[in-house]
C-alpha cells in the first residue's frame, strides 16, 4: 500500500459476543497512517474487543471498520494481514516453533500460500523484525521456553516482519520489564516515523502520555454498553478531570523534569 | 537428518522384501526381485514362485504401504487440526463413519471403484459430526472430539450389526465381518489400483498445506492476524484426512492405530518439521502396517489373524501410554 492518505476508520460500530449485549456501542475512530492512537479506559469497557473487530477476529454487530474506505470483511485474508498486524494480548501456542521460525510466518501474506521459498526481501524483513524487537540472540529458541515479555517480543516481531500499515497491540507492554517497556515505547515512536500507524490498549497514564499522539476513552454505564467517553488529542483529553471521570479515582498532575511533560499519580478517591 | 531419512527408507525395503520373501512358500529375495522387475527370466520351474509374488504378495505388500501411508497421515492432519497429539482417524470415529457406508455398499454389491469415494463421504459425515461436537469458542476440544469419537464408533458399529443382521444374505454378511475385522487378506490389484491413486492424491495434498498447517499450529487467532483463511484450511485439512481414512477403510476395513502411533515415531525421531514430517509418518506408517500384516499371517503357523488385533495390541496400550504423559486435566 502506498496511499500515505490511507486511514483505519471506525464507523459507528457496536461490538461484543452476544447480539443482545453489545460491549460497546457507537463507537467511532479514525487512525491516520503517521499517528499513534491509544484506546484506554477500565477493564472489561470493550478496548479488546474493538482491537479483535479491526483485526478481524470477531465481526462487528453493527456500524464497520474501513480502510481507505474499504470495508475489512470485504479484504482477502492475504490483503488485509499485509496491510494491519495485530500483536494479541497473548497466543495459545502449542508447538516448538523457534523464534526465528515465528517471526518468518509474519512474512506469510507477501508470499503464496502453499510455498516455502523465501525470498531476499523476506529473509530481511524476518532480520529487520528480529533485531528491533532486540531477539537476535533468542532467534534459535524455542518460543515456548520464553519468559512472557520475550514472548510479547516475539509477536511484535512477527508483525513487524509483516510490513504493515497499521500495526494493533493489545496491551503490548503487560509482562515487559522497564527496559523493554521503554525500548516498546521508542520502537512505537519510530513506527510512526515511518508512516505507520498505531493503534493500541494501554493502562498505564504516564506511558499512555508519553507515546500517545490521540486518546480514546471508553467508559462503561453500570447496565449499559461502554460508549466513547472522549477522544481527541493527547494534551486535551488526558485531563484529571476526564481520568477521575472514567476510572473513578483521583489524580495529580506533576511536572516531569527528565521529559519536560507529565507525570501522573493517582490516589482513590 | 539424511542419514536418518536413508534409514528409515532402508528398514521400509527391507520390511518390503521380508513381506515378499515369507510365507507359507519362501521366496528367495534375488527371486522375488526377478519375478517382480524380469518376469521373463524366471526358469518354469519358479512359476508357482512368480505367480505368488507378482499376484498375491505383490499387490498385498503394496496395499499394507497405501494403507500405512493414508492412516498414518490422516493420523497426523487430525493431530495438527486439533493441535494434540492423540486424535486420530481411529479414535476420532472417522474410520468407524467411513465403515458404515463401506458395509452397505458392500452389502449392495455396490462397483469397487467407487468403495473408496463412498468411504469418504462416510468418513466426512462423521468428521464433520465430530468436529461440530467438539468445536466451542476457543477451538477444537480434544476431549469432546474422543469422547464424541467414542459414542459416534458406538453408534456405528450398531448400524452395521443392523446392515448385516437384515441383509439376509449369510455368505455376504460373513465377507463385511471379515472385512471389518480390518486385515488385507486376499486383496488383489483391483483394490489397489483406485486405494493408492486417491492416497497418492492425499499425500500430495498434505504436502501442499503443510506451510498453512505450520501456520495454524500458532493458533487460529494469530494464524488470521497473519493472513491464513482459517476455516477453508481447516476444512480443506479434515477433507484430507477424511479422504485418506477413507481410502484406508476402503482396503482394509477397520485398522486402529496406525494413525496415532506413526507420526508420533516420526516426530520423535525426524523432528517437527512439517514436510519432513508428513513424509517421515507415511514412511513410518508404511513400515508399520507391512510389519503388522507379516506377523499376522506369520505368527500363527495355518491361520491368519486381523491385521487389526495385532495393531490394537501395539496401539492400545501405546494410547495409554500418551494419555498417562499428557497429566493436564484438558488432555
Amino acid at each position: 500500500m502506498t496511499d500515505g492518505g490511507m486511514t483505519l476508520e471506525i464507523n459507528a460500530l457496536s461490538a461484543g459476543y452476544d447480539k443482545n449485549s453489545p460491549v460497546v456501542v457507537e463507537m467511532n475512530l479514525v487512525v491516520p497512517r503517521n499517528k499513534v492512537v491509544v484506546l484506554a479506559g477500565p477493564n472489561g469497557c470493550g478496548k479488546s474487543t474493538i482491537i479483535k473487530v479491526i483485526a478481524r477476529q470477531l465481526k462487528p454487530l453493527s456500524g464497520n471498520a474501513t480502510l481507505a474506505g474499504k470495508d475489512i470483511y470485504s479484504m482477502n485474508a492475504d490483503e488485509f494481514a499485509k496491510t494491519v498486524a495485530y500483536v494479541p494480548q497473548s497466543i495459545d501456542f502449542s508447538n516448538q516453533l523457534t523464534v526465528e521460525e515465528l517471526v518468518r510466518l509474519g512474512r506469510n501474506p507477501h508470499q503464496r500460500w502453499w510455498s516455502w521459498s523465501e525470498s531476499a526481501a523476506d529473509r530481511e524483513a524476518t532480520h529487520n523484525a528480529l533485531s528491533k524487537a532486540g531477539l537476535e540472540h533468542l532467534a534459535q529458541r524455542p518460543f515456548a521456553n520464553l519468559s512472557g515479555g520475550e514472548q510479547k517480543r516475539a509477536l511484535i516481531a512477527t508483525a513487524l516482519a509483516q510490513e504493515p500499515t497499521f500495526i494493533l497491540m493489545d496491551e503490548p507492554i503487560a509482562h515487559l520489564d522497564f527496559k523493554h517497556q521503554l525500548g516498546l515505547l521508542s520502537l512505537i515512536s519510530e513506527l510512526k516515523e515511518r508512516s505507520i500507524g498505531v493503534l493500541l490498549v494501554l493502562h498505564d497514564l504516564n506511558m499512555i502520555d508519553r507515546v500517545a499522539d490521540e486518546i480514546a476513552f471508553l467508559k462503561p454505564e453500570p447496565g449499559t454498553p461502554s460508549v466513547l467517553f472522549a477522544k481527541g488529542a493527547r494534551e486535551d483529553v488526558l485531563t484529571p478531570e476526564n481520568i477521575a471521570q472514567i476510572f473513578d479515582v483521583k489524580v495529580e498532575v506533576f511536572p516531569d523534569r527528565s521529559k519536560q511533560g507529565r507525570h501522573f499519580t493517582i490516589e482513590s478517591i | 537428518m539424511l542419514l536418518r531419512i536413508g534409514l528409515l527408507l532402508a528398514v521400509a525395503f527391507v520390511s518390503l522384501m521380508l513381506n515378499l520373501c515369507i510365507g507359507d512358500i519362501s521366496v528367495e529375495p534375488a527371486a522375488a526381485l526377478t519375478a517382480i522387475f524380469k518376469p521373463e527370466d524366471m526358469p518354469d520351474t519358479s512359476a508357482f514362485q512368480l505367480e505368488i509374488i507378482r499376484q498375491i504378495r505383490l499387490p498385498r505388500v503394496l496395499i499394507a504401504m497405501v494403507v500405512g501411508t493414508a492412516l498414518s497421515v490422516a493420523g497426523y492432519l487430525l493431530q495438527s487440526l486439533s493441535r494434540n497429539h492423540l486424535a486420530d482417524p481411529y479414535l476420532t470415529g472417522v474410520s468407524s463413519g467411513a465403515g458404515v457406508v463401506v458395509a452397505i455398499a458392500v452389502a449392495s454389491n455396490c462397483s469397487y471403484e467407487l468403495v473408496p469415494l463412498i468411504a469418504f463421504s462416510g468418513g466426512l459425515v462423521a468428521a464433520v459430526i465430530v468436529g461440530g461436537l467438539a468445536r466451542s469458542s476457543r477451538g477444537l476440544s480434544v476431549t469432546r472430539l474422543l469422547l464424541g469419537g467414542v459414542g459416534l464408533s458406538t453408534i456405528c458399529s450398531g448400524i452395521i450389526t443392523l446392515v448385516v443382521t437384515l441383509g439376509g444374505d449369510p455368505v455376504r454378511a460373513q465377507s463385511i465381518y471379515f472385512w471389518l475385522a480390518g486385515g488385507i487378506s486376499g486383496r488383489t490389484w483391483t483394490e489397489f489400483w483406485p486405494a493408492s491413486g486417491y492416497s497418492t492424491a492425499g499425500l500430495l495434498a498434505a504436502f501442499v498445506l503443510s506451510k498453512q498447517i505450520r501456520l495454524l499450529s500458532v493458533g487460529s487467532e494469530q494464524a488470521k492476524g497473519l493472513g491464513v483463511n482459517v476455516d477453508y484450511v481447516q476444512w480443506g485439512i479434515l477433507f484430507i484426512a477424511v479422504l485418506l481414512t477413507g481410502t484406508a477403510v476402503s482396503v482394509s476395513g477397520i485398522v486402529g492405530f496406525v494413525g496415532l502411533v506413526a507420526p508420533h515415531i516420526a516426530r520423535n525421531i525426524f523432528g517437527r518439521d512439517e514436510r519432513v514430517h508428513i513424509f517421515a509418518s507415511a514412511v513410518t506408517g508404511m513400515i508399520l502396517v507391512m510389519l503388522s500384516d507379516l506377523l499376522a499371517r506369520t505368527l500363527v503357523e495355518g491361520q491368519e489373524l486381523p491385521l487389526s488385533t495385532l495393531l490394537s495390541l501395539v496401539g492400545g496400550p501405546f494410547f495409554l501410554f500418551l494419555i498417562s504423559r499428557q497429566k493436564s486435566e484438558s488432555l
